[in-house]
């Protein structure tokens, strides 16, 4: 999942980059105020660890070439279960995948912000909150590491191939299935790994798991949050299939007003649309237009599943942004 | 990926114009390459680019006294993602051209086309160049150099400190895995044996992890408590001597960034292509 240089326009690789750093500015503040500055080296140590651990190669459970193909642990999940913070994976990937980058040259300069963003934020964020509510809600802390950790590899995946797929150099059909399905099966692996060596530091270490105060938050709060997320990703992929075409309130009484459209029939004449539009532009003056990156909620060369991924990729960067916002505003006060 | 870790180290170990080169230099020049590069618009005159560029570079690694097995051994190990991204692209259309003709139809409806041979090429070419780019860099300059030389050039102390421990470590880590590793084969233990059950395998695994990790953070409590008798605070960062570039360092970076600048530039002004 590392994506080399090249494979972004270097506009692209800017924004992720920026959106990089303000994780990286998050994680350095999460560093100094929760592991107090002076424990620093502590997790720059700690990093050199997981940068062994991602060596150690396992044979994926379903092959095809028996026992030649194999994957390894990013371990985000279990970083960020294991300091208690999503930030310590996010630290702790971006320290290992800048020494990646810069010293193996696995993973690109200017895609390395995408790399962060994928595997540190995503993989910790999402690793570490699937950790927390389901071993809250379900009270099963092997469970839970595990669906975490399978998590935190898959949804970087899918998002590693809508990248790959805006900057036009991977069709979005493609990745996203043979993403989907590699990570999916890898994901075991990461998902396995993160619960039983959890349950190792837990047996052996108790003391240093952060993430083991499941009454601290309350389980409504998490009970929220693991509904919110199933029924988000419930009505992303099933509201495509059920959605209708007809032009919504505000489209149909524009449609009537200009004559494209009866107001109690609701076919279209769309030659008669695009004057509508071209009359309004011409009487306002305004002749404002904007390419959207997801044109009417599909991606680019998919039909009905570019529409459930790209509603899916919506609210998962809902989900962030209200996460961050929220994080902000309880900061203030 | 930990065990090229000391092979990569010992080849910036040697002795030559390139490894002697400040690392401030090779940093910077490095990444303009790269930058030049990826910036470059997706067309065919990213050949004539890339060529160029890969001469450049040929002759740089010449001068650093490596041999090119070095250089096709670190290029080997970095390829698959990449190449699995490049190979299938001859399969699919994409944005970068207005129309596509077929040239070879396969079976299920799949097709072969020119302008998606053209474009993977493309992708290859600018992949390869950067990912040379990097092998250079570290084949010819110490961690520590390249620690340094960023500290020099404003990398923040706090980065500098934290990838300043991780860099020590990763050796220490190194080693520990090697031993891991030997005391599992002792014990007949093989990840790819699949005589074994899928969950013991991921079971023992998750227990090596678990190791590596309860190691590691004890090794950082052991780091931290002694650095704290050695005075250690917040306000302690890693101490670099000023140092300033000799005459060889300024004349190899101003070639290299005048050649990595103005090379792109004239061949997108010009209609020199050599495709």
């Amino acid at each position: 999942m590392h994506i080399p240089d090249g494979f972004f326009p270097i506009s692209q690789a800017i924004v992720y980059w920026i959106i990089a750093l303000v994780f990286i500015a998050l994680s350095l503040r999460w560093a100094k105020r929760e592991m107090s500055e002076e424990k620093v080296p502590l997790v720059a140590v700690l990093a050199a660890g997981i940068f062994a651990i991602q060596t150690l190669n396992m044979a994926l459970p379903i092959s095809v070439i028996p026992g030649g193909v194999s994957g390894h642990v990013v371990g985000a999940a279990l970083a960020a279960i294991v300091l208690g913070s999503p930030f310590a994976a996010v630290f702790i990937l971006t320290l290992v995948l800048v020494l990646q980058g810069i010293f193996f040259g696995d993973g690109g300069i200017t895609a390395m912000g995408a790399n962060i963003i994928n595997m540190g934020v995503l993989g910790g964020f999402f690793g570490f909150y699937t950790y927390r509510s389901v071993n809250t809600v379900f009270h099963n802390r092997f469970c839970a590491a595990f669906i975490a950790g399978w998590i935190s590899l898959f949804i970087p995946s899918i998002v590693c191939a809508i990248e790959l797929a805006v900057a036009g150099t991977l069709p979005a059909a493609f990745g996203l299935v043979t993403m989907g399905v590699y990570h999916a099966v890898i994901g075991i692996i990461e998902g396995g790994v993160t619960a039983f060596a959890l349950s190792f530091i837990i047996h052996a270490r108790p003391d240093i798991v952060g993430c083991e105060s499941p009454a601290k938050t309350g389980k409504a709060k998490d009970m929220i949050i693991v509904a919110g997320i199933a029924v988000a990703l419930a009505i992303a992929i099933f509201a495509p299939y059920y959605a209708s075409t007809y032009p919504d309130g505000l489209d149909s009484t524009f449609l009537s007003a200009y004559g494209a459209k009866d107001a109690n029939i609701v076919h279209i004449d769309e030659s008669k649309a695009v004057l509508a539009e071209a009359a309004v532009a011409e009487k306002t003056g305004n002749t404002f237009s904007w390419a959207a990156p997801l044109p009417d909620y599909t991606l680019p060369g998919l039909d009905k599943p570019g529409e459930v991924l790209a509603i899916i990729f919506g609210v998962l960067v809902l989900f962030i942004l209200g996460f961050g916002i929220s994080r902000f505003i309880t900061r203030q006060h | 990926m930990i065990e090229e870790l000391f092979y990569i180290e010992k080849t910036a170990y040697k002795n030559s114009v390139i490894h002697r080169l400040d690392a401030r230099v090779k940093i910077v020049s490095m990444l303009a390459l790269i930058i030049a590069m990826v910036a470059f618009p997706y067309t065919p005159a990213v050949f004539t680019v890339g060529l160029i560029f890969f001469a450049f570079y040929a002759i740089l690694w010449t001068l650093s006294m490596l041999p090119v097995p070095v250089y096709a051994k670190r290029l080997l190990m970095v390829l698959p993602f990449g190449l699995f991204i490049i190979l299938f692209q001859i399969f699919f259309t994409n944005r970068y051209y207005p129309v596509f003709h077929v040239i070879a139809n396969l079976p299920f409806g799949i097709h072969i086309y020119a302008e998606s041979i053209e474009f993977a090429a493309i992708l290859l070419v600018k992949f390869v160049v950067c990912v040379s780019a990097i092998i250079l860099l570290s084949s010819t300059t110490k961690l520590h150099d390249m620690l340094e030389g960023a500290g020099r050039m404003g990398l923040p102390p706090e980065f500098a400190l934290t990838l300043g421990m991780m860099i020590r470590y990763l050796f220490v880590f190194g080693y520990m895995y090697r031993k891991i590793n030997e005391s599992l084969a002792t014990r007949c233990f093989d990840p790819f044996n699949s005589a074994l059950p899928y969950r013991y395998r991921i079971k023992q695994l998750g227990y090596t992890v678990g190791t590596i990790f309860i190691r590691s953070y004890q090794q950082g409590e052991r780091v931290y408590t002694s650095m704290l008798c050695r005075g250690y605070g917040k306000d302690s960062h890693i101490f670099i001597v000023k140092k300033p570039l000799r005459a060889i360092d300024w004349t190899f970076l101003v070639i290299c960034l005048a050649f990595f600048i103005t090379v792109p530039i004239m061949i997108w002004l010009t209609t020199v292509r050599l495709y």
